[in-house]
């Protein structure tokens, strides 16, 4: 079986299938030029992901593991509304999968299944992250999400004000 | 110098205490020299977001020092990864929660700056319309008074020939 060394930006190797490896666009696209400029086609490909550590890249290919039967879904695909998809493509393992996971796992899961080009992924991190914006109020999305206003004099007010515009539109 | 530091080692461990459901000890990685995380965090502070990523994704004990700052770090880049999955109602929210923020979800939704503008214009177009409707009701005053004064003349004019038969 033909196998990746793949390297998170705190320096560990995972080893993995090539043909795991390749459900992710930009795993795969790296193997591919990898393969172009070896000269040794057995050659073990190894390539370093420097904008994910490895706690997330673990849930990565955890993730693509049990996904690895699934049709792959291109990039592109119901780009509009990727809602549809994190709908019909979220198994109740996945829903055990997320939910020991705190806000701050997803968002750099968000930020890595993007990189990595892991549309199923993305998808239902996302649809997680959508759910708790919706229905909640600016300071509570503030709360949870940890963020601080940084809005001066009536800036936040006049916002609000173009807010209510857009909504009658 | 060594209060100082034992105050802000205070606040850094009570900030951190406070974010997790059981106290944790921060360490630091093994540096040359070592340092405590306390100082860490105060050389994290002068830091850039974009550096302040890089230094949270190297190992897992700065990634622990730094858990407190994840959602400004990471909340708006994972708005701009969302796009349009984030619905209209969810997308105007977050344009409420800080400048980056709304900066992201103006780039991701661009209609929401078309009907700000548009209700800018129609807005600019309801003044020059009540100035013009105003400019309208001086004139139409000032035909009525010249009519006015012109029947008035009439008269005085008609007066003074009737006197003057």
């Amino acid at each position: 079986m033909a196998l990746v060394r793949v390297i998170s930006s705190d320096g560990a190797a995972f080893l993995v299938s090539q043909r795991l490896a390749k459900r992710s666009g930009k795993l795969k696209t790296e193997i591919e030029t990898f393969r172009k400029s070896s000269d040794n086609s057995e050659a073990q490909p190894e390539i370093r992901i420097v904008t994910i550590r490895a706690e997330i890249l673990r849930l990565v290919l955890q993730w693509l593991q049990q996904h690895q039967n699934d049709p792959v879904l291109p990039a592109n695909q119901n780009e509009q509304d990727g809602r549809g998809d994190a709908e019909m493509g979220q198994s109740q393992w996945d829903r055990d999968f997320l939910a020991p996971m705190d806000l701050g796992i997803v968002m750099e899961l968000i930020l890595a299944a993007n990189h990595l080009e892991v549309k199923g992924l993305l998808d239902i991190t996302c649809k997680l992250v959508e759910s708790k914006i919706t229905g909640r109020t600016v300071d509570e999305i503030r709360t949870a999400f940890k963020l601080k206003s940084d809005f001066k004099g009536n800036e936040e007010e006049q916002t609000r004000l173009e807010n209510r515009w857009c909504v009658e539109n | 110098m060594e209060n100082e530091v034992d105050k802000h080692y205070s606040s850094v461990v009570a900030d951190e205490v406070a974010q997790q459901p059981n106290p944790v000890v921060l360490t630091s990685p093994k540096t040359d020299p070592i340092l405590p995380p306390q100082i860490w965090d105060m050389v994290f502070e002068y830091l850039s977001k974009n550096d302040l990523e890089a230094v949270m994704k190297t190992c897992p004990e700065w990634n622990l020092l730094l858990q407190s700052k994840k959602g400004e770090l990471l909340f708006p880049k994972v708005l701009s990864c969302m796009g349009k999955r984030l619905s209209r109602e969810s997308a105007l929210v977050c344009r409420l929660v800080n400048k980056e923020c709304k900066s992201v979800v103006e780039q991701e939704h661009p209609e929401i700056l078309q009907w700000v503008f548009m209700q800018e214009k129609i807005q600019e177009f309801a003044v020059i319309a009540n100035h013009l409707s105003n400019l309208q009701r001086v004139i139409l005053e000032e035909f009525e008074m010249l009519d006015a004064n012109a029947v008035v003349e009439g008269e005085m004019r008609g007066r003074l020939e009737d006197g003057g038969v």
